[in-house]
């Protein structure tokens, strides 16, 4: 379908998207002349295309439209394959095909078998080709939209992805007529979809992903240290995602049925497939109202099913659900050596991130000082479902200019591969209590090398000589009991979550982050400084661990410049990309 | 990045204190962590810059949507000695 070519010789001009594929969903977004990040629907209007491929009399039907096939064609229809991608059959879950195609091994790779030309003939369709169909279908989607043929792509892939997958998928785009530039990882690229925002701040903060997709819900704790990213930890999760939650209200309903009717039907494949199908739209429609109905045309036996359910009922129903999605992020953040207080940000992506109750279970796990990025927490929120392909889309616009060796020289682990602080940098100041100094942190551990921070301190009252004393600061917990009130204001419903963490009648901990001192570095003194007058210190850490300090009076002259000598590198971090 | 201010003021020079040049090296950082960057956005960019061959090319996305202030960070951020 592309005009491109392999092997052309004159470079051709590069048009490139940002593309997310995922077991459920895929996206495709572009970035505009003015920079921006802008998800690009299809022909029928979607922006989240269901990635399944359907086929009838020879007839290939792709997103919503094959989605549909599900309860009429379901043995010619193809779903939930992404996963599947360079993997070997016996190493894969086949669960999430139950309802569709069923996944079959096939020489060394992994196959469907579908009628999919006009004969009657059952054909195979190793997962490469279904994959290359579907990027086919997404490229030219965006291709008709662009008004310009789409050949190259960024494309977004989940933090545990292999080798083998990272390679099938380029060579399966590749016979689509596109051209990865790059992969990156999802998280990664919502982070990026949120930097890239005009009114995005630039500031250390550690972040916590929780893509929260259909067939799984995959975690990263990120450290963004001058825009630069470093992922600390990650985990994978797939038994908690969008598809127990259809569950819940499929049961819900099923349940409903048989009260009146005496037949379950969930017992009937078509019966069933029709109510997942109706279930999932009921369960998004309570994202956005308080009530939403589900209506099903000759449900089982010929009879119609028509019900309504409240967001609160729902919400006690998937209780269990819902409780294991604040477990998951909890856990992330353990595995990271990290502790709640540190995380400045929650980033929700993924469709499943819709769910108002999901980020209201997590405003509670985390400080009031974290901020939860979520449509129901946040008015000015990204849609989390489309955050993997905006990342992907900007990523796009900053290397499709590059040579291909380019990117994948700078993307090598010989560029990648960075020693971080393990510990803040920072200097003294006097406290409230004279006694005692205050460590101030001006670069946070985890930042990858080189780097450099400035700080701006005041001075005594009168000015004169101060010291700045630089050292590591080591962030402590500090817990200690609060009497609980025994009125608390909050009505009694409200503490009837299941996964509700605090002790009854016990006494109320307070839990705070405070900085030990760590080792000293330096000391250097800057001297009249005039009244009011303010001192600026620079900490710059090399490549190689030495670390330089400046300070000076702001606005002055000269100064106190010294260094360190260099620091080892110890063993690697934990996390990486496994 | 902007530089951070801090309000409470630092100590009072001790009378004893001496140091050569006014500066006096003490300690040693911890050893550090060896982690992977993720190969990714406009910061990453101006990294890969330094450390490998990446060739220039003159051009900000995000400078052309983002308002003056972030224009001018990015376009210093882009600058090859930032971090
Ligand atoms: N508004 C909404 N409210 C609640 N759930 C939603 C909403 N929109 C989509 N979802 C759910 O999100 C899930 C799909 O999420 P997403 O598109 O991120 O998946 P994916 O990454 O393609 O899937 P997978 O996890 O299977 O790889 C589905 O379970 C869908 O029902
Ligand atoms: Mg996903």
């Amino acid at each position: 379908m592309s005009s491109q070519e392999d092997g052309e010789i004159s470079s051709p001009e590069i048009t490139a998207i940002g593309i997310s594929f995922g077991n459920s969903n895929s996206s495709i977004a572009y970035t505009s002349g003015e920079g921006k990040a802008e998800v690009i629907a299809n022909e029928e209007g979607d922006r989240q295309i269901p990635s399944v491929l359907s086929y009838i009399e020879g007839e290939e039907y792709h997103g919503t439209q094959a989605k549909s096939q599900l309860v009429r064609n379901s043995r010619n229809t193809i779903a939930y394959f992404r996963d599947y991608l360079g993997k070997d059959f016996d190493s894969i879950d086949p669960t999430p095909c139950h309802a569709s195609a069923h996944p079959q091994k096939h020489e060394s790779t992994i196959a469907f078998s579908v009628q999919d030309k006009e004969s009657e003939a059952q054909n195979i369709v190793t997962v490469s080709e279904i994959t290359t169909r579907h990027i086919r279908r997404l490229a030219s989607s965006a291709s008709d939209f662009l008004g310009k043929s789409v050949n190259a792509a960024v494309i977004t892939v989940p933090t545990n992805v292999t080798d083998e997958q990272r390679e099938a998928l380029s060579e399966a785009a590749k016979a689509a007529g596109v051209d990865v530039l790059q992969m990156i990882s999802e998280p990664t690229a919502a982070v990026l979809a949120y930097d890239a925002r005009p009114e995005a701040i630039l500031k250390d903060k550690i972040i916590v992903v929780a893509d929260l997709g259909g067939t799984r819900s995959d975690m990263a704790v990120v450290a963004s240290r001058g825009g630069v990213y470093s992922i600390l930890s990650t985990s994978h999760d797939y038994e908690t995602a969008g598809v127990q939650l259809d569950q819940v209200l499929i049961d819900h309903f099923a349940k409903e049925f048989i009260k009146k009717n005496k037949t379950d039907p969930r017992e009937n494949e078509r019966s069933l497939a029709k109510l997942k199908l109706e279930a999932e739209a009921t369960k998004k429609a309570l994202s956005l109202g308080g009530n939403a109905s589900c209506s099903v045309e000759s449900l089982a036996d010929g009879i119609d099913f028509s019900s309504t359910i409240n967001r609160t009922r729902y919400e006690l129903l998937a209780g269990k659900v819902f409780g294991a999605f604040t477990r998951l992020i909890e856990e992330a953040v353990r595995k990271a050596d990290l502790d709640i207080l540190d995380v400045d940000e929650v980033i929700l992506s993924g469709g499943t991130s819709h769910t108002p109750k999901i980020s209201q279970n997590l405003q509670r796990l985390f400080p009031p000082t974290t901020r939860i990025l979520s449509p129901s927490t946040l008015p000015t929120a990204i849609d989390p479902s489309s955050l993997s392909a905006r990342g992907a889309a900007i990523q796009a616009s900053l290397v499709q200019e590059f040579e291909k060796e380019d990117i994948e020289q700078s993307t090598h682990p010989m560029v990648t591969v960075t020693p971080h602080l393990r510990n803040a940098i920072g200097v003294m100041v006097v406290s409230e209590d004279v006694q005692k100094g205050l460590f101030s942190a001006l670069i946070e551990k985890e930042t990858a090398v080189p780097c450099r921070r400035t700080g701006l301190f005041a001075v005594p009252r009168e000015g004169g000589d101060v010291v700045v004393k630089i050292c590591e600061g080591l962030r402590d917990i500090k817990v200690s009991k609060k009497e609980k009130p025994k009125t608390n204001g909050k009505p009694a419903s409200d503490d009837s979550d299941l996964d509700s963490d605090e002790d009854e009648d016990g006494d109320e901990e307070i839990r705070e982050k405070v900085w030990k001192i760590g080792a000293v570095l330096a000391e250097a003194a800057v001297k009249g400084v005039k009244k009011g007058g303010k001192v600026e210190v620079t900490i710059k850490v090399e490549a190689d661990l030495a670390v330089q300090v400046e300070a000076r009076e702001a606005g002055g002259k000269g100064g106190v410049r010294g260094s360190l000598g260099k620091a080892r590198v110890a063993e690697n971090g934990s996390a990486g990309s496994g | 990045m902007a530089a951070v201010q801090f309000s409470l003021p630092l100590p009072v020079l001790p009378q004893d204190w001496v140091g050569e040049k006014d500066f006096k090296a003490i300690g040693q950082l911890s050893s550090a962590t060896q982690r992977n960057i993720e190969p990714v956005g406009p910061h990453f960019l101006a990294h890969a810059r330094r450390v490998s061959k990446l060739p220039l090319i003159n051009r900000n996305i995000f400078a052309a949507t983002n308002s003056d202030l972030q224009q001018k960070r990015h376009q210093r951020t882009f600058s090859e000695d930032d971090r």
